[in-house]
């Protein structure tokens, strides 16, 4: 089946994460990592050209871009979709976005699967919230509910049973399940944070179920509409 | 051997793609061989509800339309992305959310295609707006860019060689005229309403600062928008409003005289200092038209030549942009993947 040799380009910038990763077929051939917020604009096209060289792979041999479409820092968002926009645009191949909690939760679903628990997906967002998504482990993972962006406290009184944590703001949660005396499993960083991998392995899929974006009117998941406040009186 | 045979074909310059969105303008242009081919700009206006420019509406508006502008412009001048031999890109000053949007998009373009990516300043792309024209100044020439964002004098000596004389050290000559506007009681954007009203009003009404900086040839205009504040606030609301009824265009046309004053003083000194006889005139508040006549009698009366870029490439556009980086990949300019946006970089 040709699908199953199909060369995926992933980009993942949708947290203080930056990543990279190559996927052919099944199997990963690449992944690039850099933990360092702030410089994603300027490090994100040398990785990826840098990625390319390193597979012997060339621009043409791509069959889709996928991207982390977030929820997550609209910056980091608008770095990911731009960047892939421009290389779909040029390449004219298509652009699949992958939820950024579906790609988190994916990563771990196996340890969960495992563990026998859901998986709790979260991202810091400002003061006291985060955006999170609970997932059930399983061939696919189901959705439970969100993703949403949400008080850390209504998250913990949402929560049952144990949860596995994964994403950048699994610590933050860990912290508030625990004073609340509910049960979470908390992995070490460098297993629950954002992989370009993650995303490519779920692109991988939406690409054979069809789902890719339409890249003129693609827009990222913010998750919060932007509400401006009224022009001011200048007099007051 | 004539002077085309000399350049490559696969010369880099041969056909730009330029890209702005360095605020609430989506743009792209085509240049081929220093023609221009293609000319697109999107303009938001959801901003005018909020009196201003939202960076964060800006920015997802420019998501939204990075790429059927894109496509329009090269649709327009008949062309694939195939056909491209580099891209150019504002890579600041401005909004650096609305930055993103076109500085990563022309990066993914550029690597993808393998062909150069140049970046632009911002007020480069205002000066070089100039050689979009038929008839186009020698080098050396003044260059006084006016607009909501800037408000600078530079001394073009030669391509590429750039000597800032002054600048606004607070507010933008287009930034005060919609704050004026707005305490008049204009929509936003003000400053073409302003001007409106100002045609029909006396400018000697209400007597304004000039503002001295001494010998510099910089600008400043936030004290005359305090002026006006003040001139009003001293009302209370109900005579505030009779003045504003019966005196609005007086008011605007004083505050459009002070400004025009202070815009042409420091030109005026930084021509005869150099001596130099070709000015050009860019940048949104070109294209009011009482700045323009006044500095056309200026130039008429000294025998200097005045040149100003017609309207849609004083505004933001993406013509100026792709002309800039003509002159910039000419040059052999290059610009490495690595580009990132400036939200304050200087010329």
């Amino acid at each position: 089946m040709e699908g199953t040799r199909t060369r995926i380009l992933a980009l993942e910038t949708a947290t203080p994460t930056a990543s990279v990763a190559l996927l052919e077929g099944t199997e990963t051939r690449l992944v690039w990592i850099l933990e360092r917020p702030q410089m994603h604009a300027e490090r994100l096209m040398p990785a990826v050209e840098e990625a390319l060289a390193h597979a012997g792979w060339r621009y043409e041999d791509l069959q889709a871009v996928a991207v982390s479409a977030g929820p997550g820092s609209y910056t980091g968002l608008r770095i990911g979709t731009s960047t892939a926009k421009g290389l779909c645009f040029a390449l004219g191949i298509p652009l699949i976005p992958v939820p950024t909690l579906e790609a988190l939760a994916w990563g771990v679903n196996p340890i969960a699967g495992h563990l026998g628990v859901d998986i709790l997906a979260a991202i810091d967002a400002r003061r006291e919230h985060v955006y999170a998504a609970l997932y059930r482990p399983g061939n696919e993972p189901e959705l439970l509910w969100g993703p949403e962006l949400s008080p850390i406290s209504a998250l913990v009184a949402r929560l049952a049973g144990p949860v596995l944590l994964v994403g950048p703001g699994s610590r933050k949660s860990a912290h508030a399940l625990q004073a609340s005396a509910k049960e979470s499993i908390l992995l070490p960083d460098s297993w629950i944070r954002p992989s370009a991998e993650w995303v490519a392995q779920r692109a991988q899929i939406r690409l054979l179920r069809g789902q890719t974006a339409d890249i003129a009117s693609f827009e990222p998941w913010y998750l919060r509409d932007f509400v401006a406040g009224p022009a001011r009186n200048p007099f007051s | 051997m004539s002077a085309r045979s000399q350049v490559p074909f696969s010369a880099p310059e041969r056909v730009i793609l330029g890209i702005e969105t360095s605020c609430d303008e989506t743009a792209a242009a085509v240049l081929v061989e220093g023609q221009l081919r293609a000319h697109v700009v999107s303009s938001q206006l959801d901003h005018r509800a909020y009196g201003g420019v939202v960076p964060e509406l800006a920015s997802r508006a420019h998501e939204r339309r990075i790429v059927p502008v894109v496509q329009n412009a090269l649709e327009q001048a008949g062309l694939a992305p195939v056909d491209l031999t580099a891209i150019a890109v504002t890579y600041g000053p401005g909004l650096i959310g609305s930055l993103m949007v076109g500085v990563n998009f022309a990066k993914g373009m550029a690597s993808a295609l393998g062909i150069p990516l140049v970046g632009v300043h911002h007020l480069e792309g205002h000066i070089y707006a100039i050689f979009l024209e038929p008839d186009p100044p020698p080098f050396p020439f003044l260059c006084l860019t006016v607009s909501g964002g800037h408000t600078v004098l530079v001394r073009v000596e030669a391509p590429l060689r750039h000597r800032v004389l002054g600048q606004t050290r607070d507010d933008a000559a287009g930034e005060a005229f919609d704050k004026v506007a707005k305490l008049l009681g204009l929509e936003y954007p003000g400053g073409p309403a302003l001007e409106r009203l100002a045609a029909r009003g006396d400018r000697g009404f209400v007597p304004l600062p000039r503002p001295r900086l001494g010998g510099s040839l910089d600008y400043s205009f936030s004290g005359l928008k305090t002026s006006v504040l003040y001139y009003l606030k001293r009302l209370p609301e109900e005579e505030r409003m009779r003045l504003l009824e019966a005196h609005r265009a007086d008011i605007a046309a004083s505050f459009q005289e002070a400004v025009i004053a202070a815009l042409l003083d420091p030109l005026l000194r930084a021509a005869e200092q150099t001596g130099d006889r070709h000015i050009v005139l860019s940048g949104g508040v070109a294209a009011n038209q009482a700045l323009r006549r006044r500095l056309e009698a200026v130039c008429a009366e000294r025998g200097w030549s005045l040149h100003v870029p017609r309207p849609s490439f004083c505004t933001d556009n993406a013509a100026m942009i792709a002309m800039a980086g003509y002159f910039r990949l000419r040059a052999g300019h290059r610009s490495p993947l690595s580009l990132a946006p400036q939200a304050t970089v200087s010329l």
